[in-house]
């Protein structure tokens, strides 16, 4: 009887220890973020898909794209290949694990080293926004809370940098029971709002789920038109979605030279 | 022989008149060619030391690098010991990276070095920026107060008192925005790069650094101090007290030193404001050396036209010339008399050039050339500031008097050189 009672305490005095140590708080906040990450990410198969982009700047117009995307989540890589417009025709991204380069072909054909921070195509996407979903390497939950979002009920994930390599510092998702994110806003370290991205319906392919229509909202670029601030946006969509074997060819620069002949 | 000189000299003078009107064209000239050259230099560089930290400035070079500077207290004693004409003393913190960005209402711009002034040292040289709009608040300088250059606030379409975010990244490499309050618009051509200034402890602040944190400190000397000559002295103060890169010169001699030899802890480097204008020295350089150039060509064209001159008078003088040696006169007297006419027409002419010609400088700096934005680099407030170098103006005027003497002497000497009664009998 003591021996169980003693035995009760050490458990209850290492979950406290756990609890106040934030130990458990990190454990459970790498198992939901790891849960979000899994439902996205294809680790044992490639991925490959066709992106239509439409990029609104107010007062400025539309301009759409076509991009193919090549991912192998598994080791870090992917490709991206601008189809359309024919001016960019040519041009694409690589990644492999830290490292991407963007292979330009005007005025000449080259590769320099470009961020996963950076714009994509002076889009209001980031580049890190099309590589695989790593969201329990790079951040930790530090508060969350529950909220309607119009028809879905989310759990929201306020996140904090724990390196960095990521584009933004603090980033809140509202994300619903199935682990998918619905909303998400990134905030600078000063918590100054930078951009909310919506994935409001995914598409479920081979046991994964894909968004099937993105839209990122620039917090502070934008135009007043009329007197009202009209903000730049980012819209995209997914489709040919595939998760057939890729060729390793692809994942090299030589393919990119190759592709834009 | 003055007076008869001087006689002599009023009674010619309807012969010299050509000569003398082109010497006093080419002394106007060069006045307002040496002053405008010395007004460009003077301000462009005025502007640059505002920008780059004054006249001499210390980096620190340590690998990698964070240019944090930690001894402060040695090095401000090099600049004390060194015995300098301190105008004013800068102490700041930089943000010098390629994603520093102003967003003001959905436009945003970037910034090539975003400036941190501690202004209890640096207000009343920042005053002297020339604002367009708002500019420093007599009392306390607003924490949350930024201060942009006329081309900037075009570009945003921004006013004193809106609201603008800067963006920057942190030294831990966080992306970070800082809301700060519009407080004033100064003129400035962006020939450096877009600047913007604000509190440095602000900019400390959303850099993650600590709020003391300084990254250059410099000091603005006198009017016309060598700032080489003061950085070499500082350098030689400052190498006895703190780890300091050997004498390079240049910001780039710096970077290649450095890169060279990495060294893990404080490494100082001192430079001129010299040292980091290249493109600007270049251009200065170019700009003496065509004046230099037009100076030759002026000079010969002077000595050409002053002998065949003198050639002429020397001519129609002769039964004058042969009368005077007739009556006693020495050859050697009749070439004085000569030579001291001609340095009595290249002083007077140079004078009145140099009269005129800074009655130009003066003209040329009452009008307004605010709207050539290229020119603004070179403008204090939109004007050419009146300048007078007389170093430069005085050799050019020595030089040009010793021109007009020299193109007389072959004629004095050849008048001279004629037997009194072959002058006398000349027709």
């Amino acid at each position: 009887m003591n021996i169980t009672r003693k035995i009760m305490r050490l458990f209850f005095l290492i979950i406290g220890l756990l609890s106040s140590s934030g130990v458990w708080a990190e454990i459970n906040s790498l198992a939901i973020l790891s849960k979000i990450d899994s439902q996205v990410s294809f680790v044992d198969s490639d991925f490959s898909a066709e992106i239509a982009m439409t990029q609104t700047k107010p007062g400025e117009g539309i301009s759409q794209r076509t991009v193919a995307l090549f991912r192998r989540d598994r080791e870090q890589k992917f490709v991206m290949l601008l189809l359309k417009p024919e001016s960019d025709r040519g041009k694409g991204y690589l990644k492999i694990g830290n490292n991407l380069w963007l292979y330009e072909t005007i005025p000449t054909r080259r590769f320099t080293v470009t961020s996963a921070k950076d714009r994509f195509q002076n889009s209001n996407a980031r580049n890190s926004d099309f590589t695989r979903s790593t969201l329990a390497l790079d951040y930790k939950i530090v508060s969350m809370g529950k909220e309607k979002l119009g028809p879905f009920d989310t759990t929201i994930y306020n996140l904090e940098a724990l390196h960095n390599d990521i584009t933004f510092p603090k980033t809140k998702l509202w994300v619903t029971a199935d682990s998918l994110v619905r909303k998400t806003e990134d905030y600078s370290l000063s918590g100054q709002l930078l951009r909310t991205t919506a994935m409001p319906s995914y598409q479920e392919f081979k046991g994964r789920f894909v968004p099937k229509k993105v839209t990122i909202i620039d917090a502070l670029l934008g135009k007043t038109l009329n007197g009202v601030f009209k903000n730049e946006t980012t819209e995209y969509t997914l489709s040919k979605l595939s998760t057939d074997p890729l060729p390793s060819l692809i994942f090299t620069q030589s393919y990119l030279e190759k592709n834009s002949q | 022989m003055l007076g008869i000189a001087w006689r002599n000299f009023i009674l010619q003078f309807h012969r010299y008149r050509v000569l003398a009107a082109a010497l006093v064209l080419g002394a106007l000239v060069f006045t307002v060619l040496f002053g405008v050259t010395a007004s460009l230099t003077h301000t462009v560089r005025e502007k640059a030391a505002r920008y780059f930290s004054g006249d001499v400035m210390v980096l620190n070079f340590s690998h990698p690098r964070d240019w944090i500077i930690d001894d402060e207290l040695a090095i401000r004693r090099a600049f004390d010991e060194a015995g300098l004409d301190v105008a004013s003393h800068h102490r700041r913190s930089l943000y010098y990276e390629t994603d520093a960005k102003l967003v003001f209402n959905g436009t945003s711009l970037v910034q090539r070095r975003v400036i941190g002034l501690d202004f209890s040292e640096e207000r009343d040289n920042f005053s002297q920026q020339e604002f367009l709009e708002g500019g420093l608040p007599k009392g306390p300088i607003p924490t949350d107060g930024l201060w942009v250059s006329n081309d900037t606030a075009q570009r945003l379409h921004v006013r004193v008192g809106d609201e603008v975010i800067l963006m920057v990244k942190t030294d831990q490499g966080f992306r970070n925005t800082v809301s700060l309050r519009l407080a004033g618009v100064f003129q400035d051509s962006s020939f450096f790069g877009f600047a913007s200034y604000l509190d440095y402890r602000t900019l400390n602040r959303v850099l993650g650094r600590p709020e003391e944190t300084i990254t250059e400190l410099g000091i603005s000397l006198g009017s016309g101090a060598d700032s080489d000559s003061a950085a070499r002295t500082v350098w030689r103060r400052l190498k006895d007290a703190v780890p300091t890169l050997p004498w390079v010169g240049t910001l780039d001699g710096a970077y290649a030193w450095a890169d060279k030899n990495p060294i893990s802890t404080p490494t100082y480097a001192v430079l001129p404001l010299s040292g980091r204008l290249k493109q600007i020295n270049d251009l200065i350089e170019a700009i003496y050396a065509v004046n230099a150039l037009l100076v030759l060509v002026f000079l010969v064209v002077v000595a050409i036209g002053v002998y065949n001159t003198y050639q002429m008078i020397a001519f129609e003088r002769t039964r004058e010339v042969g009368t005077m040696r007739a009556l006693g006169m020495q050859k050697s007297a009749v070439i004085t008399l000569f030579l001291t006419e001609s340095l009595m027409l290249g002083f007077l002419s140079s004078v009145a050039g140099l009269i005129l010609g800074s009655l130009a400088l003066w003209l040329l700096g009452q009008v307004d050339f605010s709207g050539n934005l290229l020119a603004q680099m070179f403008l204090a407030k939109g004007r050419v500031a009146f300048a007078w170098p007389w170093q430069n103006v005085a050799t050019v005027l020595g030089v040009m008097w010793l021109t007009t003497l020299t193109g007389a002497v072959v004629p004095a000497w050849r008048a001279a050189a004629q037997r009194p009664v072959d002058a006398l009998r000349h027709e």
